[in-house]
């Protein structure tokens, strides 16, 4: 795009071997990892759309 | 060291400094909700009618050959909900009858017509001078307190322009970028291009957060004329006169966001060598403008934004690098994978890729295409096309640049 994005995607290949290091180094399960990732992601934007509407009410 | 180990590293070091930049973009994007927050609360008692009194809109039309869809770009600004608002169309020496349509146009539907407050200029240019001069002469005969830019094939949401101009009642914002959609679905090209904006724009969310937008695409951008005498007009002679234009507003230290509110839909190129033309011109006139704008980087400057400096533009340039290596890493990885038939960590990536554009989608704007969403599943794959579409620019841009070089 006009930014970037085509860098981030193209850099995301090579982000396979980063996660499974981090899988590697603490012995959890990689999908264990991944999932508890992407629920971190999904709380914290819930949350946000939480606060965005008790603000908005205030 | 072996060739595998020094690719193993290179790979190593690309991925975590592309993992932290996704990073950062995916924990900041959603902040913006109360940045806007706290920009519409100043302006929450000031009614439609009195931002209409307070600003007046210009919005610069330039048309080169665009005899087909001008007439529609016109009435989509008359229809606009905005209304105090100057059209001023630019016909840039168009070859084919642009100026016959604008023409017609105007006697069959603007001349003594009740406009709602709304008027029309036209500028009939004789010869080709480009897009930056095109705008520039609109801007010169322009009256309005905000400039508006925008391409003949941008068509605007009806409130996108009252949505854009009330955040320039906050005095501190000089420029914003309006939220731009692909308008075409009939192709995958412009079902992947859909998915890519919307990602695209979803991060630019962040970069208003931290006040470090320094890209303002002319299909929607929204500037306050008063820059313009602080910070000179549209260069004239460059191809990517938007990018240019809006890095040196941050080389200004000028205030610039994203109005996720303020909607347009734009014709992305609908061939692949449409798409291969037009990634190798923004290449080249990012290439260009970071060449230009070198003291932007790592500057201590306090005019400059420090994570424009030292953040975004050195990884921007990283990501060109990683661009130019993919080629090379990818299938070594993919060989990677295949010869230890451990699949997991790239079916892993792929499922982490594809859950945070499902994120961007469902917490970002929520005017999104339905059949784009539906097809996030295989955009992994499909953004191999986009990918050799950006090496294809980075190579040709590189190779432009060396040849302007030794010539």
């Amino acid at each position: 795009m006009y930014d970037d994005t085509g860098a981030v995607l193209g850099a995301s290949a090579s982000a396979i071997i980063l996660p499974a290091t981090a899988s590697a180094l603490t012995g959890i399960n990689y999908f264990i990892l991944l999932g508890l990732a992407l629920a971190v992601i999904a709380f914290y934007n819930i949350s946000i759309k939480i606060i965005e509407k008790i603000i908005k009410t205030k | 060291m072996d060739i595998r180990n020094t690719i193993l590293i290179t790979s190593f070091v690309l991925s975590g400094i592309s993992l932290f930049r996704y990073l950062i973009y995916l924990f900041l994007s959603p902040l913006y909700t109360f940045q806007k927050i706290k920009i519409l609360k100043k302006i929450k008692s000031i009614s439609k009618v009195e931002v209409e009194k307070k600003l007046k809109v210009s919005v610069i039309v330039p048309a080169w050959n665009e005899e087909v869809g001008i007439a529609d770009a016109i009435t989509s600004l008359l229809q606009n909900s905005y209304n105090n608002l100057e059209i001023i169309v630019v016909n840039d020496g168009s070859v084919d009858k642009t100026d016959t349509a604008v023409k017609k146009y105007y006697e069959k539907n603007i001349r003594n017509k009740n406009l709602y407050g709304k008027s029309f200029i036209y500028i009939n240019k004789k010869k080709n001078a480009g897009k930056g001069a095109a705008i520039n002469s609109g801007i010169k005969q322009s009256s309005g307190d905000l400039i508006v830019t925008m391409d003949a094939d941008t068509r605007f949401e009806k409130d996108a322009i009252y949505n854009a101009a009330r955040y320039f009642l906050d005095k501190d914002i000089d420029a914003g970028v309006g939220n731009v959609k692909i308008a075409n679905s009939k192709n995958i090209l412009g079902i992947i291009q859909q998915i890519e904006y919307t990602i695209g724009f979803y991060f630019k969310r962040c970069h208003s957060v931290l006040n470090c937008e320094y890209i303002i695409g002319g299909a929607f951008g929204i500037f306050r004329k008063e820059i313009f005498e602080k910070c000179g007009f549209f260069d004239e002679k460059n191809k990517t006169e938007d990018i240019e234009f809006s890095t040196r507003l941050k080389s200004f230290g000028l205030k610039t966001i994203f109005i996720e509110d303020a909607i347009a839909y734009t014709e992305g190129p609908s061939t692949f060598e449409g798409l291969l033309k037009q990634r190798s011109r923004w290449k080249k006139g990012r290439m260009d403008t970071f060449l230009r704008y070198s003291n932007l980087f790592f500057s201590n400057n306090k005019n400059h934004n420090f994570f424009l400096s030292w953040i975004l533009l050195p990884i921007a340039l990283i990501g060109d690098l990683d661009l130019i290596l993919f080629p090379i890493l990818t299938p070594f990885i993919f060989y990677y994978t295949f010869e230890s038939l451990d699949y997991n960590y790239w079916i892993g990536w792929i499922i982490f890729f594809t859950f945070s554009i499902i994120f961007s989608y469902l917490f970002g704007s929520r005017k999104n295409n339905i059949r784009s969403f539906l097809l996030i599943p295989v955009f992994y794959f499909a953004s191999y096309l986009l990918i050799f579409t950006e090496i294809y620019a980075i190579i040709h841009s590189v190779i432009l640049y060396l040849k302007r070089l030794i010539i």
